[in-house]
């Protein structure tokens, strides 16, 4: 009789093991899940806090479009100046010998036309160094107007399509994190690239517009020579083309408001043209440096 | 005695039990807090590379001026070894185009031909012979304008290039909470963080390695300098050694360029420190900067890309 007790006992106890042991094991699972799952929360809340302050430069998008190098700042026009201040006795050693050659030494007719075409052109490059502030100034006002007037069109707030493309990823975002970290992570750095590119080429747009400004003396000098016009034919080009690129840009996001607008498109459709003039801005520049070449003489 | 043991049991299948149910509650709050720890050592290390990367930056001008030093006698051994082999080359090559010259030359064209290879290899063995003088002054002269145009940069013009990775460095600290107990920090937090550290570290990793990689680069060309003036000397290898001699001249001349991007990125965001003609944010500051960098990074391939062909 105490036999069977004790079996029965026995048996009683590891039947209770056992399931208190899946029960907890159970109970591990949803506890990882619901750890898992509350720190999946949290990573949205940060991620969500970060696109939120990422997102207020969209306030300042227009201005930075329009945004060109100062020209008046003391810092540009200090180096402005000490550039052409190195190249004005370059013109005048260059010119001073093209005319001793061209009076005493000229022995050859084609040494002797090369020196007479040479002479102008040296003389109307110092003009246009010396002239260098005027010319980069005139440049930028038009870019700058023309920039201005085609903003003025756009039917809707330039930035109306981009916080939109951005709150509407940052949808897909949460839905892809509560299903799987990674997929969350994957998207984060998407709407992050996506947010920040345009203004990364913005930015790029501008400082390269700072170095072709501080360096636009020493191209038109290596543009006047025929054994340097290659590499002044580059930087000129590149000077004139990242001037307008502001152009470019502002023609981009208009032409997509109006697009959205006169098609009426609503929903995902919007929302990718929004991310395909995103995508246009980052690649534009790239498209304009490889069509617009070489239209320089 | 069989009370007793009955009693043993019974403690031991309690204490059997509350294991189990203590595992299964906490088992998995442990597992996390290990992991937790170990992603906080992960980012404790990240932050040191970055904070080490961050001093190597605060020498970037030191790091642009650098050329190789051609007085050091490993690399100039390559470069003598060169010339050895390459003086023997031209003297018999000088030899044959005198004795075609004097013996052999039959047609006007082919006797033109002729003095013009004499007179290019007879330059070209005196220039191999003094290329290492020839690659110093050159080297000095690039030197003193890159120099010179650093002497423009506005003050701490270091920290335009570095102020990204410390922002996010600083974001990713932020989530982490690296200064409190990594047992006590909100579970999982340390993840989020991992993508902006590693960003953070590689924006600086990517432009340290960039601008050793244009020193290596122009210390292998420096050696092979002898050998680009003879190929270039040649009218059958005067395509090879053009294209080695202008990238040797283009790769040299790229930290004056890198020190004209260097100036213009660092004065480009000092202005808007400045002028505050409208209210910049921070993060249109962070996007100049990664802009910066994006810029210096592409410089020297840029430089190198763009100037070819320009030696006849």
């Amino acid at each position: 009789m105490k036999n069977k007790a004790i079996k029965l006992v026995s048996f009683v106890a590891i039947a209770l093991i056992l399931s208190t042991s899946s029960s907890a094991m159970g109970e591990r699972a949803m506890n990882q899940e619901r750890i898992e799952l509350g720190w999946r929360t949290i990573f949205i809340d940060i991620m969500h806090w970060v696109v939120s302050n990422i997102m207020g430069i969209y306030d300042d998008l227009e201005d930075f479009i329009l945004w060109n190098p100062p020209l008046g700042h003391e810092n540009i026009s200090r180096i402005l100046n000490s550039v052409i201040g190195i190249l004005q006795p370059l013109y005048v050693t260059a010119i001073l010998i093209t005319g001793i050659y061209l009076i005493f030494l000229s022995g050859s007719i084609k040494g002797r036309i090369y020196a007479r075409n040479l002479l102008p052109r040296l003389i109307i490059s110092m003009f246009v160094v010396s002239l260098s502030f005027v010319i980069l100034q005139l440049l930028f006002n038009i870019s700058y107007s023309i920039t201005e007037e085609i903003l003025k069109r756009s039917p809707v707030g330039i930035t109306q399509i981009f916080s939109d493309v951005t709150k509407q990823s940052m949808l897909l975002f949460d839905s892809a994190t509560l299903v799987s970290l990674e997929a969350g992570h994957i998207f984060f750095l998407l709407i992050f690239t996506i947010t920040l590119g345009p203004f990364i080429i913005l930015a790029l747009r501008y400082l390269i517009l700072v170095l072709f400004t501080l360096i636009f003396p020493i191209s038109i000098f290596l543009y006047t020579f025929n054994f340097s016009r290659p590499a002044g034919r580059i930087m000129l080009e590149q000077t004139l083309i990242w001037t307008f690129m502001q152009v470019v840009f502002a023609t981009l996001i208009v032409i997509t408001n109006l697009g959205i607008s006169v098609m009426g498109l609503h929903g995902d459709l919007r929302i990718i043209a929004g991310i395909i003039v995103f995508l246009l801005i980052v690649i534009s520049p790239l498209i304009i440096l490889f069509l617009i070449r070489r239209f320089l003489p | 005695m069989r009370k007793n043991l009955i009693i043993i049991g019974s403690i031991a299948i309690l204490m059997l039990l509350l294991t189990t149910t203590v595992c299964g509650f906490f088992g998995a709050w442990v597992e996390e807090a290990i992991e937790a720890t170990r992603r906080y050592v992960i980012a404790k290390n990240y932050e040191n590379l970055i904070k080490e990367r961050i001093d190597i930056f605060k020498n970037i001008k030191e790091i642009i001026l650098k050329n190789p030093p051609l007085h050091i006698s490993e690399i100039r051994g390559v470069m003598n070894l060169f010339i050895e082999i390459l003086q023997p080359l031209c003297v018999t090559g000088i030899i044959i185009t005198g004795i075609y010259l004097i013996f052999l030359s039959g047609s006007p064209t082919g006797r033109a031909k002729a003095k013009n290879a004499f007179m290019m290899m007879i330059f070209a063995m005196a220039l191999i012979s003094v290329s290492p003088y020839i690659l110093m002054l050159f080297f000095s002269f690039s030197h003193s304008i890159t120099q010179n145009i650093l002497t423009h940069a506005p003050e701490n013009s270091e920290k335009y290039f570095t102020r990204t990775s410390e922002y996010l460095l600083n974001m990713a600290k932020d989530i982490i909470g690296s200064d409190s107990n990594p047992m006590e920090t909100p579970m999982g937090v340390e993840r989020p963080a991992m993508p902006f550290l590693l960003l953070s570290y590689l924006l600086l990793e990517v432009t340290i390695l960039i601008l050793k990689l244009r020193y290596f680069i122009v210390m292998v060309l420096a050696s092979i300098f002898p050998l680009s003036i003879l190929l270039y000397s040649f009218l059958s290898s005067r395509g090879i050694g053009r294209l080695l001699l202008e990238q040797t001249i283009l790769w040299t001349l790229a930290q004056v360029a890198m020190a004209l991007v260097f100036i213009t990125v660092a004065i480009g965001i000092s202005i808007t420190d400045v002028i505050r003609t409208m209210d910049i944010s921070d993060t249109i500051i962070l996007a100049m900067e990664i802009a910066g960098i994006i810029i210096l990074m592409f410089t020297p391939f840029v430089v190198a890309r763009s100037f070819r062909g320009f030696l006849p």
